[in-house]
């Protein structure tokens, strides 16, 4: 069998000291630029012409979620990011053509968003691209109802999708790549909250003095619930796990790897504001303090409701 | 019973003996020993310097097979010190160079050693200047890039 040879690097003489950082071949480049956090890639591909033509053919390895934020009032159709690594800065969208003010946001997976416009329809959009994929219509099949905690996947190359959420307190209900109309999955009365992972679905059910529930999966799979007890003299919430290196993403029902020098601390939840979505919190449960996870000024633009999205 | 030996010859013509098992980390020589046994394999775009450095390298993660089934010559701790330890006592020229070996020769763990080095690198400096100062690389970007490139990456608000 002839195998053909490593056709790479032939026309360098190796440790030849004449050679400059510049003329590095691209796919060794690219393989440095592979691990590098959003802000290192940033500043590689601002360094010289030969790393800005090889940082065109890379994505950096990108697993810290962002803080999406949306515009408040119609004029505005782009939407701020922000990444907990660079505290004090903004990045804008490009305008995806979406009225943000007659749509909401209901759930994000990956850097699609699950939208419902002002007629109950769902739709995803991809939040880069402005790729939109329409889902079966909900104000026909079931009058005006609560879309409640919904959930969805997507795969980014093939585009099949799986979209489900509880009908108040009914059941709860599913669509896929194709279908038509939504279907109803038997015995889910009573659902709280849903957590769709790997293919998995996750839902809790009410149960005594709760009076809300988040279902976590964590990036092993462990399932965790964080529910809250009615309980009058206790105002606080209680957790008594330590999450390790992870970091809990209470919105998403997640959990991410994390690394402190990314940005996301280890062993703290990730949770905003219910009465001022700009806000988003971090509880460390190690030291047990609360902190604001951006240092800017958010006084200066209108924005709403917040939601984490991953930028890759 | 004596353990099989290898010659690789470098740019300079200089010969290095080698166990055979050390070699054949890399795919290339692996590849090249099962063709041509019992010749030695000339490297002609190496110099004895990085080649010698590669081989440092091999030698200490060979997992060497005595009989006894896989047991590496040390802990997987103990490497991934040593790993740090050894790229850090390569000045900035001779990382490169030892980054183009490792593809040259496809020696997939040090690669990986090597590209870590350097993104870590480039993530210790503050800003693009500080990149091309550590990297010795020089600017050169016409006015209207440096514009392009403000504009793409500048929407702080």
């Amino acid at each position: 069998m002839k195998k053909k040879l490593n056709p790479h690097s032939h026309k360098y003489l190796i440790g030849d000291a004449s050679k400059s950082w510049s003329d590095l071949p691209f796919d060794l480049l690219n393989l440095v630029f592979e691990s590098l956090s959003f802000a290192d890639f940033q500043r590689a591909k601002s360094v010289c012409s030969s790393w800005r033509s090889s940082s065109r053919q890379c994505v950096p390895k990108n697993h810290i979620p962002w803080v999406l934020r949306f515009p408040q009032n119609n004029e505005n159709s782009s939407c701020m990011l922000s990444n907990p690594e660079e505290k004090d800065k903004l990045y804008k969208t490009q305008d995806l053509g979406l009225e943000f003010a007659k749509s909401s946001c209901m759930k994000t997976y990956g850097s699609w968003l699950l939208m419902q416009n002002l007629q109950s329809n769902l739709f995803i959009v991809n939040l880069f691209t402005g790729e939109r994929i329409n889902l079966p219509p909900v104000k026909s099949q079931f009058g005006m109802t609560k879309i409640q905690s919904p959930v969805f996947w997507i795969d980014e190359k093939t585009k099949d999708h799986v979209v489900s959420w509880a009908r108040s307190k009914k059941c709860v209900v599913y669509s896929k790549t194709g279908d038509n109309s939504w279907n109803k999955i038997p015995k889910t009365s009573g659902c709280l909250d849903m957590v769709y992972k790997d293919h998995k679905l996750y839902f809790s059910i009410n149960w005594w003095r709760t009076v809300a529930t988040n279902i976590i999966v964590t990036v092993t799979g462990d399932v965790l619930e964080v529910v809250k007890m009615w309980e009058p003299r206790c105002r606080s919430w209680f957790f008594f796990h330590s999450l390790g290196d992870e970091a809990m993403l209470l919105d998403l029902g997640i959990t991410v790897l994390a690394n402190d020098n990314d940005g996301i601390s280890r062993n703290s939840i990730y949770f905003s504001d219910c009465k001022n979505a700009n806000n988003v919190f971090l509880f460390n449960l190690k030291t047990w303090k609360m902190e604001k996870l951006h240092k800017f000024d958010c006084s200066s633009v209108q924005l709403s409701s917040s939601r984490w999205v991953f930028t890759k | 019973m004596s353990k099989k030996m290898i010659v690789l010859k470098s740019s300079e013509g200089v010969s290095f003996v080698v166990e055979e098992a050390v070699a054949r980390q890399s795919k290339i020589i692996s590849f090249l020993v099962e063709e041509f046994p019992d010749r030695e394999l000339p490297l002609t775009n190496m110099t004895s310097e990085i080649l010698r450095k590669t081989i440092e390298y091999c030698k200490k993660h060979v997992v060497e097979d005595d009989g006894g089934g896989d047991s590496s010559s040390s802990s997987s701790g103990d490497l991934k010190e040593w790993d740090v330890k050894f790229v850090a006592e390569i000045d900035q020229p001779r990382l490169m160079d030892l980054l183009m070996a490792a593809n040259y020769l496809d020696i997939p763990s040090l690669l990986d050693v090597t590209c870590q080095k350097v993104a870590d690198t480039i993530a210790a400096c503050n800003d693009e200047k500080e990149i091309r100062a550590t990297f010795n690389i020089e600017n050169d970007f016409t006015e209207e890039e440096v514009e392009a490139i403000r504009m793409e990456n500048q929407y702080p608000i």
